[in-house]
């Protein structure tokens, strides 16, 4: 049990730098779309979100894993050889590439405004 | 001990490695980062024309978030390095873990540092947006 605590607290100490990140990505997307925001800033909220939830859903993931490759006991190498493993790696990368591109879009389409021909 | 999500050198001592890495094992780690370093400097580049174009602090954000992201990615390389190596000279299981976890730790933060500068370079831009009028162009 111990070494069972010790493996998911080292795993959420990996995520949480990233976490905080996106979560203050969040936050800020949240504050612009009420202060106005347009389809960049709801682009950005669903980056944020998704990115959020990958490295979330990752941990979720290897704690439940750790727990019942202990409860059967398994090795966890073979734990990640398994199909549950892959299919859910698979859907967390679905995830994260989703978040990515709708980064990127924002990004672009912020960064892309330009100011009209007449104005100073 | 458990194992604690260090693939890499369990993986070829499977494969009768006897701790070490093999060519194949450093290409695929080059070649998995690959997208990731492409994007960054495509950042880099992006933030940087912009900034020859007259941008100002949100693109030397974005520059500066870019490269610290891109720099967070180059040193998955010597993480996935090191470790294989201190089995090597031997180390002990414990010791190695705790190394690759520390390194993998201060990786994440510097990786965080990046993500926060890139929206940061964003908050930026959307303040500018919102004092100067501007005009969006259309999206095809």
């Amino acid at each position: 049990m111990e070494t069972y605590v010790q493996t998911v607290e080292i795993s959420m100490l990996r995520h949480v730098p990233e976490l905080i990140a996106w979560g203050i990505g969040l936050v800020l997307a949240i504050i612009m779309l009420r202060r106005g925001g347009v389809k960049a800033e709801k682009l950005l909220l669903a980056g944020c979100s998704l990115m959020f939830v990958a490295p979330l859903s990752s941990l979720l993931m290897n704690n439940w894993l750790s727990q019942l490759a202990l409860e059967q006991d398994m090795s966890y190498i073979d734990m990640m050889r398994s199909p549950a493993w892959i299919v859910l790696s698979i859907v967390i990368g679905v995830l994260s590439l989703a978040g990515l591109v709708c980064l990127i879009w924002a990004f672009l389409s912020r960064f892309k405004a330009r100011k009209p021909a007449g104005a100073a | 001990m458990p194992y604690l999500g260090f693939p890499v050198e369990v993986q070829s001592q499977e494969a009768g490695g006897g701790g070490m890495m093999g060519i194949l094992e450093y290409l695929m780690v080059l070649v998995a980062s690959t997208p990731a370093l492409a994007l960054w400097i495509a950042v880099i580049i992006y933030g940087a024309v912009k900034l020859h174009r007259g941008g100002g602090r949100a693109e030397r954000f974005l520059i500066a978030g870019g490269s610290i992201k891109l720099i967070g990615n180059l040193l998955i390389i010597p993480t996935v390095f090191l470790a294989p190596w201190l089995f090597h000279q031997d180390y002990s299981t414990d010791y190695v873990s705790t190394v690759h976890t520390g390194l993998t730790i201060f990786r994440n933060v510097i990786s965080m540092a990046g993500i926060i500068c890139l929206i940061y370079a964003f908050w930026v831009k959307f303040n500018k947006r919102n004092s100067e009028p501007m005009v969006s162009l259309p999206d095809n």
